[in-house]
């Protein structure tokens, strides 16, 4: 039994020298082959063959290793499709769940990314495994802004609810149109300031988020586009909204002036010491709320708040740029929280979660 | 306001001459009303003409002003229209004050709001008396 173990171990040692001798002969010659088409002045296939980028296994911006995940293949995706004018393909194989935030945030990317490449198709899409990701993929529209054909029928209920939007400035039509779809599912008193809250997000966007490029190297500036959708999951309804401007931390000074942005931090005890974003987004929830600064301007927050305050129990979450402003209330009391990433979204992203009325279906 | 009427660039704004001055506490008569949801949109969004289609700036020059220069109070609905955002009502009401077109107590005196939502009067209210 030992003699029979020992030569079957001799034999596959001898079978993985000669598996490897194999591969670099077989490396060998393609190298050499490139070689040769080079020096003919032609590009070798290997180096026109379309790069692929791998999207991470969970879409999402609140938990700081998938959040970097996220912000690393959409910087990939601004390298190679924005800047170097190159055809991508994205291969979902270890994608798993996506959440409304990180979805959004890469929904609005790709469809930038088509706009600035004037709608070339520069981006596809390969080996899409998870069943729930492919509906998710149709349902928000990604197969169609990048031209795929997709045969794909929504059906896993946490999917067939998602509802995409986007638009460019203050269209009340769209906001009204989200409010009603999910409206017969959200308690009553949450519709006008549901729609309010989504107005002036848009009213923000189109007046504070893009009044400089973002300093992604692209030299773009919007025109106020945002990018929205609703998504019930367990018992919840989320919707988000995004813009990919220059964030809350850049705008505010801008937009309010420098001295009354310092005051604003000098009040919430944060002049001293390094100022993250977190901070500035805080300051304009401040802002909101005392009215000060420009006397007429900077309340549009306080309506983002109000979603939330109207809600028995809900939670807000603000992401601009590395910092996120959470804002939860349970039972009728509220509690704040502040915290600042290593990445920025470069942009701002808003996510209203509350819960859902009833257990009836939407229309 | 349906879509249609979008690019015509007025407003129809009913107008009647119904006297209120025993019923409001102004004794102004009631020259103008204006039904935002129906005679505007029912979905008012945005501060300045950039930003949309109905934004507060055009509500308050094409709609409220002209009503205003015909004379006597304006009656303004609120009701009907899926919600107003800050930057709407600031722009369309405080405006008014802003842009020199009536003084804070004309404003209080000539401008009559009808909603059921009393947050909703006293944040216009708020706005025009700055």
């Amino acid at each position: 039994m030992a003699k029979n173990r020992k030569a079957q171990a001799k034999r596959r040692r001898h079978l993985w020298r000669e598996r490897k001798r194999h591969l670099h002969r077989v490396v060998r010659k393609r190298l050499q082959c490139e070689q040769r088409a080079i020096a003919r002045g032609q590009i070798p296939a290997r180096l026109t063959r379309t790069p692929r980028i791998y999207a991470p296994s969970v879409f999402d911006l609140a938990q700081a290793t998938h959040r970097t995940e996220l912000l690393r293949m959409l910087g990939s995706l601004r390298e190679l499709v924005g800047l170097r004018n190159l055809p991508v393909a994205i291969d979902f194989s270890r994608v798993t769940k996506m959440w409304p935030s990180g979805t959004l945030l890469f929904l609005a990317e790709i469809k930038r990314l088509i706009w600035i490449t004037k709608g070339l198709r520069r981006i596809s899409c390969r080996r899409v495994h998870d069943r729930k990701v492919n509906q998710v993929l149709h349902q928000i529209g990604f197969y169609q802004a990048i031209r795929r054909t997709s045969k794909v029928e929504p059906t896993a209920e946490d999917v067939i609810h998602w509802r995409a939007l986007s638009g460019t400035g203050a269209e009340g039509d769209k906001a009204g149109e989200l409010v009603e779809t999910v409206g017969g599912r959200l308690p009553e008193a949450l519709n006008t300031p549901m729609y309010n809250g989504l107005v002036e997000a848009m009213t923000n966007c189109k007046q504070h988020a893009y009044i400089r490029d973002r300093g992604d190297r692209l030299k773009i500036r919007g025109r106020g586009e945002w990018w929205m959708f609703a998504q019930e999951h367990l018992g919840k309804l989320s919707v988000v909204f995004c813009d990919l401007g220059i964030g809350i931390p850049n705008s505010l000074p801008l937009t309010q002036g420098a001295g009354p942005v310092r005051d604003l931090l000098a009040r919430i005890g944060r002049m001293t010491g390094v100022t993250g974003d977190a901070d500035f987004i805080r300051a304009a929830v401040e802002l909101g709320r005392s009215r000060s600064g420009e006397p007429h301007r900077g309340k549009g927050l306080q309506d983002v708040v109000d979603v939330i305050d109207a809600s028995a129990n809900g939670a807000l979450q603000i992401f601009s740029n590395a910092g996120c402003y959470t804002y939860r209330v349970r039972d009728g009391k509220s509690s704040p929280d502040y915290s600042d990433f290593k990445e920025s979204i470069m942009g701002t992203l808003i996510q209203w979660t509350v819960p859902i009325k009833a257990e009836e279906p939407l229309p | 306001m349906d879509r249609t009427d979008q690019g015509r660039g007025a407003f129809a704004v009913s107008t009647t001459t119904q006297d209120r001055g025993t019923l409001a506490v102004s004794t102004t008569a009631v020259a103008t009303r204006i039904n935002i949801a129906r005679e505007y949109s029912r979905f008012p969004a945005g501060r300045y003409r950039t930003d949309g289609p109905y934004s507060g700036e055009r509500f308050r020059d094409e709609v409220l002003v002209p009503a205003l220069r015909r004379g006597g109070q304006v009656e303004v609905e609120l009701d009907g229209t899926a919600g107003y955002g800050s930057s709407f009502l600031e722009e369309a009401f405080g405006g008014l004050i802003r842009k020199h077109v009536l003084s804070v107590t004309e404003a209080a005196d000539r401008i009559r709001l009808v909603t059921s939502d009393d947050s909703l009067e006293s944040e216009i209210r708020g706005y025009m008396q700055r």
